[in-house]
């Protein structure tokens, strides 16, 4: 007999990094049919120019920085997909070209390429497509109008409903259609239906978590409720702020990226309702009319800092419950340091041996300071 | 002795490169990064730094340590103040355009870093003449840095040189704005490493070809040192 006893989980499906990257490829391939479906053939040539740059300069990154070469690693692709979808259809091609180069060039490689980036490659090439060419972005053709491949002579654009809302006018049209995505927007976020459907796939392949989306929208929703921006009923008002702009395809797939993310629930809740709650305020108080790129490159930052914080509370990985004991001990323990600190400087009210103390410390300090001062010379 | 003095004569000269201020130890990063985006703004700024630092710098080198710390620094300001009316004045008849363009960037010109870098890390302990040097050495460096940003700031963002228009297909206005500057600024620091780099391992390459001839450890070692 030749037995050979494999070790401890026996499954038999061999699941990667791969599966993750294909999974996220599929879930996008539905948002690019609704966008050829109302644009029209120039969405998959945008597509097609964002997933070619991003796979050649990463290959290209990869070669300068003298890794190995991988053909079969797609994460920038997914990279390449994503940016276009956020942009409207009708935007330059050199737009998408930049916003792909940026993501790549800037965003991604110089901090380490795949698992060590720092901020989401996909939202910093938005963010500076919008930084630089704010009108081309920031304006929208009508669905089920054909625009030319190459844009001789320009459609003529629109702003979105999200605009509407800036400047606080209450965007026009049947909410039925606003979900199914026949209303003005990026080429890819309008669909609400399609979107959601989508995320529910990711998450029932467990590709993703359902704590980030839920918690944005959620964060989001509880803001607009408090503060509507239009004077029209509280419901369709909380409707419009959420489903108006790319927040809730940005909180699917965007802020869902395992790699800029923070991996403990509890975390990705908070990280979540920062999103969400940033956005609004981006969106009230910000230049533009939609902040959710802005919003999750700063909550990018503090992701890692989310996962120290999960770290110290000892939060259980699987089942994320509060370990009420743990806080409370934790908390006792702060205000007894803060309770110490009151009856030390109550008491250092009485001098004992403190001038020989402060001598010691200046002479320290200027000792110190001069041996920093020589460190250059 | 002469000898002596030559070789610490090229050291310093050479500090333009191994110690420069913005790629090396990242002093007075802001203007570069934010007010930098002409040729002329750039100009200007480093108009109005030479001014402001080689006085200074020579006060701190007379009066040495002969007074505490918090009381020179403060002495350093206010002889950088005095100083900076004189380089308004300069600029005010030269760049009168670049004034407003560069706004509060050239008074906060007075509190630069590397007056206090400088002066503090070897002003106050060497002898004038080195400490001029030094100024000179610190200011020029401190110009090639940021005309070459300003220049390359106003030509992808602006589609100028020096105020006249120049062909460029497609401006990238994002350059122009404080985070281009920022991302500008940290290519070129990579790229300053490159450069070094690529002459240190080139440099050891030749050396150990020399003695013994043989090429491969040479790079691993190399990884090492740099790396």
């Amino acid at each position: 007999m030749n037995l050979q006893p494999a070790k401890a989980p026996h499954i038999r499906f061999k699941e990667s990094v791969h599966t993750l990257f294909t999974d996220v490829i599929i879930a996008l391939l539905p948002l690019y049919a609704m966008a050829f479906f109302y644009y029209g053939g120039r969405t998959l040539i945008m597509a097609l120019i964002a997933a070619a740059v991003c796979y050649l300069l990463d290959i290209l990154c990869r070669k300068m920085a003298g890794k190995v070469i991988k053909i079969n690693d797609f994460s920038a692709v997914i990279t390449g997909l994503l940016i276009p979808l956020m942009l409207p259809a009708s935007v330059p091609y050199y737009v998408v070209v930049a916003a792909c180069a940026f993501a790549i060039l800037i965003a991604k490689h110089p901090f380490g390429g795949l698992g060590y980036n720092l901020f989401n490659p996909a939202a910093a090439g938005i963010a500076f497509a919008t930084a630089c060419w704010p009108k081309e972005v920031f304006r929208y053709p009508k669905p089920f109008e054909q625009i030319p491949l190459i844009l001789n002579n320009p459609v003529e654009l629109f702003s979105s409903p999200a605009a509407a809302l800036k400047i606080n006018g209450a965007p026009s049209g049947d909410l039925l259609q606003f979900f199914l995505g026949n209303s003005l927007g990026p080429m890819g976020a309008t669909a609400i239906l399609v979107i959601l459907s989508c995320m529910f796939f990711l998450i029932y392949r467990r590709t993703i978590s359902w704590h980030i989306p839920v918690s944005a929208l959620a964060a989001a929703a509880v803001f607009s409720l408090l503060f509507p921006r239009v004077s029209i009923s509280l419901l369709s008002s909380t409707v419009y702020e959420l489903f108006a702009g790319t927040l809730v395809f940005g909180a699917a797939f965007v802020a869902t990226d395992p790699v800029t993310s923070p991996s403990f629930p509890i975390a990705k809740i908070i990280y979540g309702a920062g999103i969400g709650l940033l956005t609004m305020l981006l969106r009230w108080f910000g230049g533009f009319e939609e902040g959710f790129i802005f919003a999750l490159l700063m909550m990018n930052t503090l992701s890692f800092a989310l996962d120290r914080l999960a770290i110290w509370l000892r939060f259980d990985l699987n089942s994320g419950r509060v370990p009420i004991r743990r806080v409370k001990a934790a908390a006792k323990g702060f205000m007894a340091r803060r309770e110490h600190k009151k009856i030390y400087i109550d008491t250092s009210a009485e001098p004992v041996t403190e001038p020989e103390q402060q001598q010691d410390e200046a002479q320290k300090e200027e000792a110190t300071a001069q041996s920093k001062g020589g460190r250059n010379v | 002795m002469a000898k002596k003095r030559k070789n610490r004569f090229l050291m310093k000269v050479r500090e333009f490169w191994s110690a420069n201020p913005v790629l090396v130890n990242g002093l007075t990063l802001a203007p570069v990064a934010v007010a930098a985006i002409y040729l002329k703004n750039a100009v200007a700024l480093s108009l109005t730094l030479a001014v402001i630092t080689i006085p200074t710098l020579l006060v701190a080198s007379l009066i040495r340590q002969r007074l505490p710390l918090a009381h020179r620094i403060p002495i350093y300001a206010v002889i950088s103040a005095i100083c900076y009316a004189g380089a308004t004045a300069l600029i005010k008849l030269w760049l009168p355009e670049t004034v407003e363009t560069v706004g509060i960037y050239l008074p906060l010109m007075i509190t630069n870093t590397i007056v206090v870098m400088r002066a503090e890390a070897f002003g106050v302990r060497n002898k004038t003449r080195w400490v001029l040097l030094d100024a000179l050495v610190q200011v020029l460096g401190y110009a090639f840095v940021i005309c070459t940003v300003g220049l390359v700031r106003e030509y992808i963002g602006n589609a100028t040189l020096w105020g006249n228009p120049v062909d460029n297909a497609l401006p990238i206005t994002g350059i122009a704005l404080p985070f281009g500057g920022l991302i500008l600024l940290g290519l070129f620091a990579a790229l300053y490493q490159y450069i070094n780099n690529h002459a240190a391992q080139r440099r050891l390459n030749a050396h150990i070809t020399v003695s013994t001839g043989d090429d491969e450890p040479a790079a691993a070692q190399t990884m090492e040192v740099t790396g």
